[in-house]
């Protein structure tokens, strides 16, 4: 009996610690990848040293079905009615004053943002990154608490060439596997930005993000603050992922 | 010829009668000329600093760029030498062929941001620091600092930045600032930089440029050695841009894309068999080429957008012992490192093999899948030999890459850009472009320039020649006995008529020349204030001066236009007053 218990309570530290990076990307893309349809505005505030604050407002469609989406500014009022739709390999940039579309390519700035267009493609986080891993083959990744919750801290470099950061570091909830924080470095590994996401909501058991801050930790005093709401996981129809909507929408 | 010269000397006797009227005439057109050559001299200005200057820095005269998936803002060159040997031996006089990885960046100096744009510096080797155009071009401007310092090991990243973008960043001289910009590859990158060097900006342009050695800023690019941005040639002797234009078009005839291919082996388990690896383009599965001689004996096509997905021919699957799902290797050489790379397929399907299929290949990629692993390591050999291989068949292989068509305007330029993007072809595509097509804007700049000067002038002339009409009219008017008196005397009308011209003629030649004189005058006045401006005006000054340019031809042709203007305004009261009645004119009294 001692020995069952001596060697249950040998194996259980292996067992806590039997959590890999790979899985707990895994379960991320899991819950990115159950949201299928989705609706929402999105709001941006903008704060940058010397530039005052800047508030975006965004109405945003994306279909699982092709990976399309859509999405209208609806401020500011220099930008209202400018949208941006992508279908199959196309994307476009509509502008409102002009009426035309544009075809651009994903190095494109949206709004003028940090944002490129290419940060829209759906791609799974395990095809982009991997574990960073010691001399000895073992993996970054320990028991934490942020705040008042039990995390996983971890430490992923880039796998291919064109991500913006070739080295993050997440903290993971260990419930629910989602990203509470994730600090970002450049390819000198100086840490470039820190992503806090504040706030979840669940719809049809799915967790979705509604408040975000991002935090430029290269230039102090730089940050960006999301706000999502009204969000609908209805089924979106094909017709909205059109060029004639997105002009319509921005009338 | 001595009736011309006796006409001469009459009109020119007549001119100097009539002293008052024709001075004031005269110094209307010499002001009209003054205006005329002053404001061509500084479009002609305008130009040469906007064009000369600022493009032919920006661009070169001419360009070779590749752009990889249809990213025209990241150019990215994967085997330099192989373009730079191109263009050395097919392109003559030229200066220098520059290697060009400028990014923008944002720079942190002490408490304060800029935007700046990093632009890489040749500079001489070893003692021979200063023996390089870009050497001399710091050593024009610099206000402090030693060009020495860029090759100390002392500095990290040694910079040479402009006094006020430096009192902007809030840094002196060996300051420390840094940076962040992206890789080729889009990646985030920073560091730190050393001020080196402070230099003394000539125009608004030039102040947003940061100088870093070249091998510092590939390095921080994330540029293999052999791998550049785009090259950009200057030439030595520059006559017109035609000779530009059929230089490029030179170049872009001899650019021959052959069929890609991959040499290597694969390797599955303990087992490795030699491969020759082609890509099949998008939407191959459409092809009756495809349909009809790769059919499938296991497993299935992979998709167009898959990277890690390979066809093999049944007797490559053989000789790995592999099937659908398994997981092969395939090991080539590549011209960035000794050792082989390596990457890994996972088998989506086994084809038959078909003698139609091109001999040599053995396997197959999608077009993403192919790219992605020839350009990740440019092979060493990659290409397949063409003999023997179908126009089908050619049609359907990825090619080495694309050439794209030759334009002549900045909006072709964009479009053919715009086009492009459409075709989301994921391999490189070369452009051969010269400065015209990348400064089209400019030349439409000067061209409506010279354009708005020419109409304003002719606006001025109009009204100074109804100044001409009128005063004629009145000359005649009051010469009418005198004509009269000519006539009577046996001059013959047409001889009346000429001498009238004549007198318009030398007036006007006068008075342009005047009017030429005073244009320099007034260009070296207005060139020698020194102008204090942040705003865009500032793209204009040259060493922040205004820049006067004036063109022989442009002067020969104004004073040409002038002559005959006036003189074509004073055909018809000329000739009106050589119809006069002799005995008429004699009676007449004002």
């Amino acid at each position: 009996m001692k020995k069952i218990i001596l060697v249950t309570l040998a194996i259980l530290p292996l067992s806590l610690h039997a959590m890999t990076v790979d899985r707990v990307l895994q379960e991320i893309d899991k819950r990115m990848s159950q949201v299928s349809d989705f609706s929402a505005k999105v709001a941006l505030t903008q704060q940058k040293v010397g530039q005052g604050v800047k508030n975006f407002e965004t109405l945003f469609f994306r279909r699982d079905e092709g990976d399309e989406f859509l999405m209208v500014t609806t401020a500011p009022q220099s930008e209202k009615g400018n949208g941006y739709l992508r279908t199959g390999n196309n994307f476009w940039m509509y502008r409102q004053n002009t009426r035309t579309f544009q075809h651009i390519n994903r190095d494109e700035s949206i709004n003028g943002t940090d944002t490129k267009a290419g940060d829209f493609e759906r791609k799974k986080t395990t095809e982009l990154y991997k574990p960073l891993v010691d001399a000895n083959g073992k993996e970054d990744i320990v028991e934490e608490t942020l705040g008042n919750k039990k995390v996983w801290k971890f430490t992923v470099v880039a796998k291919v060439r064109d991500v913006t950061y070739p080295k993050q570091v997440y903290w993971v909830e260990k419930d629910t596997f989602l990203q509470l924080k994730v600090q970002s470095y450049s390819l000198s590994g100086t840490l470039m930005q820190t992503a806090y996401f504040l706030k979840y909501t669940q719809i049809e058991g799915k967790y979705i993000l509604l408040k975000g801050m991002f935090i430029d930790e290269f230039e102090k005093g730089n940050k960006t603050v999301l706000d999502i709401s009204g969000v609908s996981l209805k089924k979106l129809s094909p017709k909205i992922f059109t060029k004639a909507y997105l002009e319509n929408l921005s009338k | 010829m001595q009736r011309l010269k006796l006409l001469n000397s009459i009109a020119f006797r007549n001119l100097i009668r009539q002293r008052r009227r024709n001075m004031l005439l005269g110094v209307a057109i010499a002001f009209g000329t003054m205006i005329l050559i002053v404001a061509n001299s500084f479009s002609r200005g305008i130009t040469d600093t906007l064009l000369n200057k600022l493009v032919v820095q920006m661009t070169g005269h001419l360009e070779l760029a590749v752009i990889e998936r249809s990213r025209a803002q990241n150019l990215l060159m994967r085997d330099r030498t192989l373009y730079l040997d191109l263009l050395q031996k097919n392109l003559p006089d030229v200066r220098e062929i520059a290697e060009n990885v400028a990014v923008f960046s944002r720079a942190i100096g002490i408490g304060k941001g800029e935007n700046v744009i990093v632009v890489p510096l040749e500079l001489g080797e070893g003692k021979n620091i200063a023996n390089s155009t870009d050497a001399e071009y710091l050593l024009s401007r610099v206000k402090d600092g030693k060009l020495e310092d860029f090759a100390s090991p002392q500095y990290e990243n040694p910079v040479a930045i402009f006094a006020d973008k430096a009192k902007a960043l809030n840094v002196k001289l060996y300051d420390t600032l840094k940076m962040r910009l992206k890789t080729v590859s889009g990646q985030e990158q920073s560091a730190r930089f050393t001020v080196v060097m402070l230099l003394r900006s000539e125009s608004l342009f030039e102040s947003g440029a940061m100088f870093l050695p070249l091998k510092n800023l590939k390095d921080l690019r994330g540029f293999r050695p052999n791998e550049t941005g785009s090259l950009q040639v200057t030439f030595k002797l520059f006559d017109s841009p035609r000779t530009v234009i059929r230089l490029a078009d030179k170049i872009h005839a001899l650019l021959k894309p052959g069929i890609a291919a991959l040499h290597g082996e694969l390797i599955a388990a303990n087992k490795k068999t030699p491969v020759v690896l082609g890509g099949l383009i998008q939407d191959f599965e459409k092809s009756t080429v495809v349909q009809k001689f790769v059919r499938l004996s296991d497993g299935q096509f992979f998709k167009d957008k898959d990277t890690d997905r390979i066809l093999l021919s049944a007797a490559s699957a053989e000789s790995l012992g592999v099937a659908p799902g398994d997981k092969v290797t395939l090991r080539f050489k590549s011209i960035h490192a000794a050792e082989p790379v390596e990457q890994g397929f996972i088998v989506d399907g086994i084809y038959e093999n078909d003698p139609a299929i091109p001999g040599q290949i053995s396997a197959f990629l999608p077009e993403a899948g192919f790219y992605r692993a020839y350009l990740g390591d440019l092979p060493d050999k990659r290409t397949l030999a063409a003999e023997g291989v179908t126009a089908e068949w050619k049609a359907l292989l990825a090619p080495e890459y694309r050439v794209l068509p030759r334009t002549s305007t900045g909006d072709d330029l964009l479009k053919k850009n715009q086009d492009m993007r459409k075709t989301n072809f994921y391999g490189p595509a070369i452009d051969v472009r010269t400065m015209y097509e990348s400064a089209s804007q400019v030349l439409d700049l000067e061209s409506a320039l010279n354009k708005i000067t020419v109409i304003a002038v002719l606006i001025m002339f109009f009204i100074i020649l109804i100044g001409v009409v009128n005063t004629l009219r009145m000359t005649i008017r009051e010469r009418t006995r005198e004509i009269g008196t000519m006539r009577a005397l046996g001059v013959h009308q047409a001889d009346v008529r000429n001498i009238f011209l004549l007198e318009t003629f030398q007036l006007a030649f006068f008075s342009a020349v005047t009017g030429l004189v005073a244009a320099f005058v007034v260009i070296l006045l207005l060139s020698s204030f020194t102008i204090e401006t942040q705003s865009i005006l500032g793209l204009f000054l040259d060493k922040r001066r205004l820049y006067f340019l004036p063109f022989v031809s442009d002067i020969v042709r104004n004073i040409v236009m002038i002559l005959i203007i006036s003189t074509a305004t004073a055909y018809f009261p000329s000739r009106r007053a050589a119809k006069l009645d002799a005995a008429e004119a004699l009676r007449h009294y004002e």
